[in-house]
């Protein structure tokens, strides 16, 4: 558990230098985007001493950990805004898109990929399997433009784009994310389909599940009692690598479908060489992926007692 | 033998008279053919009944079967009842799930892998008695902690709380018998419970079942391959060959008058007598050196710790001294975890040791000089440790070769078996002493002279190892490892995975071959009786140390150490009948 987080934050820590060092090595200077190529050396240099990325790198990288220690993003170089209100904004409406694709994604994975092992041998199980082997090869923005092509403009059954928070109107809510929702759920449900089918059907051989019926459990409460726990320690695995995919598709999705998430401000941001956006989107995405993983490392130990500490209970 | 215990309810007066199991005609096929041709059997209320044959005869579709537990792509018919049902074959598994667990049980052969990992074996216990009872959830787990005192686990409160990787092998096995009484069945099907077991621990597990069905007049259907623990249990013996029962009857008059001919091959090659066959001569060709020669093998002071987390350790060897003489057949005794196997490795220059020093052929492996510090203290401490070079490895792995327990998971299912047998000679290091292995044709005779010798068929060598029996697949390891000369064999359980029948002829292959090629053989084994039956020296190991070593007729008729005597008492022979 100490170790678990010591990782957590060693990973974090690393993260943040090489997202600073990158960003500070790439070439396009932030003060000559700012201002234009035309600008004078004067003025390069008064919006540099502004913005203070004329002073060592250390010292910028120092104020930069400070601030977010303090929960502070700093200021936008562009804009000259805060950050912070704007950067947390739009992680809500990522971190909403995101959490409700992983529901849609879990909810049709689970039952699909189970009923794929069990029927393995039957029409049942190819046809399941097909599917999903289709449903990876498919980006998620495709999904996007062929929904919004169908469902919005042909239909015009849904908006086609936007975003309206679920404190001003849920149902105005569920009308705009759904189909964002689709697109990135449908494409990770087929590929959690595939790992959950993979891990049903290797606890399917497993002796205890035969001591279970022998003991007069039918085979599907064999299943359901000791089968899918035991299959959960690799799904989770493949969940918690895939929530990172996950964050990373909802930056196409979120351009496809014109909602204002994390993902658009980040590609805003390094349009625009806002260094000081750039790099705190960048170690923010970093820190929920890590989080994700520690998470996912702790729900191993409360499902699997063999990783507990060994010895402890007798 | 159906002594009703006073404290359970007095079983109903039909109990004395409706068998346990009655199996009629049973076949069982895949679409393709018929595995099991039409069987039948009885198992009365309170008889122990042995089903005895070797892998594939049908001994485990038989009790699946019975279970209604079979795969879906095997289809049984025929007539069975257990406790006066209906015949099973022709009910729904609906139907069925209410007499699993409850009418019947069964214990399966590898404890290990039988318990739900993530579940504590409390509540795997208790889960089958509430499946067929209407008490509520603490009332089962209470029963739960009376049924594991019942089979004899320490603490019972306690380990109902433990994890199955918290137990030994013994211990689940002890877990799985409880969850088998759960509800007092009438039948209890016990398939092959103790292979995976050490000796010792088998012989409490045999006490156990033997005990536990007695107390409820129950009938125990005893699956196993080993004539010997039938004899210990069953009072009735069933044998099947190629799905077709050849002999049943009382267990002592088959087996001293065995009538069909299988029989009396299994009770030959069940009763591993030392010395069994003349082939075996067992004289080290040592003897004939007037001077003795220096041994082959030289542990001194030995030890090997291993680190585990939290700065605690396990000290695998704790200071073993052996010798083995150039030729001779040497035993390494002993169960899990007594460092045999660690002992191996270091003969093999797989593992080195904390200190102490190994010597094989030759080659010094490792040396921990002890340094004496005369001028301040009197204390001995070790000094500069060496360790082999790695040419130097290289020559002792020349000389020394391994022989696996399981031959299937030994040879690499994609080549070739002339392939896997030629391949150390491949190494220029293995055929540094033999000039007649430099050309490929050469090499490609040699291995055919290898094949012939361990008795595999002539075209053997371009077959893969699935088109092999056990037997054979084990043949094959011996000929890789004999294929560059060594001049030790160490044998690693060559034989614990193998048939009975099969076992006595892998035995004395070993032992032709090291007359023959002049060897020294080292046989690691739990079975003080095939130890017994190829060796002319033992040592028996128990955790970490070498408790007694001598030659083996003196270790076996007079052993000095309690645990050696243990072990020899745990040994199931013919002759032992439990009552």
């Amino acid at each position: 558990m100490a170790w678990l987080a010591g990782q957590l934050v060693a990973t974090l820590a690393i993260a943040s230098l090489l997202v600073f060092w990158v960003l500070r090595v790439l070439p396009g200077d932030a003060a000559t985007v700012a201002l234009g190529m035309n600008a004078t050396p004067e003025a390069l240099a008064t919006w540099r001493a502004e913005h203070g990325t004329d002073r060592p790198l250390i010292v910028q990288y120092g104020e930069w950990m400070a601030g977010l220690f303090r929960g502070d993003f700093g200021r936008s170089f562009l804009t000259g805004n805060d950050l912070t209100p704007l950067v947390l904004d739009r992680v809500q409406v990522t971190l909403i898109l995101v959490g409700l694709s992983l529901a849609l994604a879990l909810a049709i994975a689970i039952p699909l990929g189970t009923l794929a092992a069990i029927k393995h041998r039957s029409l049942w199980g190819v046809v399941i399997t097909g599917g999903s082997q289709l449903g990876v090869a498919i980006p998620n923005f495709l999904v996007g433009v062929l929904l919004v092509s169908f469902v919005s403009v042909r239909l015009d059954w849904l908006p086609a784009g936007g975003w309206v928070p679920p404190a001003v109107s849920l149902t105005e809510f569920l009308r705009h994310v759904t189909l964002p929702v689709i697109a990135l759920g449908t494409v990770q449900a087929a590929i959690i389909t595939r790992y959950v089918r993979s891990a049903v059907l290797e606890v399917m051989r497993e002796d205890f599940l035969r001591t279970a019926r022998a003991g007069g459990l039918t085979y599907g409460q064999a299943l359901m009692r000791h089968g899918l726990r035991n299959a959960g320690v690799p799904i989770i695995t493949v969940i918690g690598v895939q929530i990172s995919a996950m964050l990373i598709g909802a930056v196409v999705v979120e351009r496809v479908f014109v909602v204002h998430g994390l993902g658009s401000l980040l590609v805003d941001s390094a349009q625009n060489r806002d260094l000081q956006a750039v790099q705190s989107i960048v170690l923010l995405l970093v820190a929920l992926v890590v989080v994700i993983n520690f998470i996912v490392d702790l729900l191993y130990t409360l499902l699997d007692p063999r990783l507990r500490l060994a010895g402890s209970v007798v | 033998m159906t002594p009703a215990a006073p404290s359970s309810p007095p079983p109903p007066q039909i109990a004395e008279v409706t068998p346990a199991l009655v199996v009629r005609d049973l076949r069982i096929g895949t679409q393709a053919r018929e595995l099991l041709h039409g069987i039948g059997f009885e198992v009365l209320a309170g008889e122990r009944v042995g089903l005895i044959g070797e892998s594939g005869s049908g001994k485990t579709l038989t009790a699946l079967a019975v279970m209604g537990l079979l795969d879906d792509n095997l289809t049984a018919s025929g007539h069975v009842h257990v406790a006066g049902e209906r015949n099973l074959l022709a009910r729904s598994d609906l139907q069925l799930v209410r007499l699993r667990g409850a009418r019947m049980s069964m214990v399966f052969q590898e404890p290990m892998t039988a318990l739900d990992p993530l579940r504590r074996v409390g509540a795997q216990v208790a889960e089958v008695i509430r499946l067929h009872s209407a008490g509520g959830r603490a009332a089962a787990r209470l029963r739960a902690v009376e049924l594991l005192t019942e089979v004899g686990l320490p603490e019972p409160a306690l380990t109902a709380r433990a994890y199955p990787h918290q137990l030994s092998g013994g211990q689940r096995q002890r877990v799985l018998i409880a969850m088998a009484l759960a509800n007092d069945p009438a039948l209890l099907i016990a398939d092959e419970p103790t292979t995976a077991l050490d000796v010792t621990v088998q012989a409490r597990i045999l006490e156990l079942l033997a005990k536990v069905v007695a107390k409820r007049g129950a009938g125990l259907l005893f699956i196993t391959h080993d004539l010997a623990l039938v004899s210990q249990v069953c009072e009735r013996v069933v044998v099947l060959k190629d799905g077709v029962v050849v002999e049943q009857g009382a267990v002592a008059e088959v087996f001293a008058d065995p009538q069909h001919e299988y029989t009396r091959t299994l009770l030959a090659a069940s009763s591993l007598s030392p010395r069994l066959s003349p082939l075996i001569s067992a004289t080290p060709y040592s003897a004939q050196n007037a001077d003795h020669p220096p041994p082959i093998i030289r542990l001194t002071d030995v030890t090997r710790r291993y680190p585990r987390p939290g700065g605690r350790f396990v000290d695998a060897l704790k200071g073993i001294s052996l010798e083995i003489a150039p030729g001779e057949r040497f035993g390494l005794v002993g169960e899990s975890g007594s460092g045999k196997t660690t002992t191996l490795r270091l003969l093999a220059g797989l593992d080195m040791p904390t200190s102490g020093t190994v010597e094989v052929a030759g080659v010094t492996l490792a040396h921990t000089p002890v340094v004496e510090l005369v001028e301040t203290t009197t204390e001995t401490r070790p000094g500069q440790r060496f360790v082999a070079s790695a040419a130097e490895l290289a020559r002792v792995r020349a000389n020394l070769q391994l022989v696996f327990q399981d031959p299937m998971g030994s040879l690499n299912p994609r080549m070739r078996v002339g392939n896997i047998v030629g391949e150390p000679l491949l190494n220029p290091a293995n055929r540094a002493d033999i000039p007649e292995a430099t050309t490929r044709r050469e090499r490609r005779a040699l291995v055919r002279d290898i094949l012939t010798a361990v008795g595999l068929p002539n075209d053997a060598a371009r077959r893969y190892p699935h088109q092999f029996s056990g037997g054979q697949r084990q043949r094959i390891s011996i000929a890789r490892a004999l294929v560059c000369r060594p001049k030790v064999l160490v044998a690693d359980e060559p034989v614990s995975a193998l048939d009975v029948s099969v076992r006595a002829q892998v035995l004395e292959l070993l032992a032709r071959l090291a007359d023959e090629r002049e060897f020294t053989l080292v046989l690691v084994s739990h079975d003080l009786a095939v130890v017994r039956h190829l060796c002319d020296h033992i040592a028996v190991m128990r955790a970490g140390e070498i408790v007694e070593h001598g030659p083996t007729e003196q270790v076996w008729a007079s052993p000095k150490h309690e645990y050696t005597m243990a072990l020899k008492a745990a040994t199931p022979t013919m002759s032992k009948r439990r009552h």
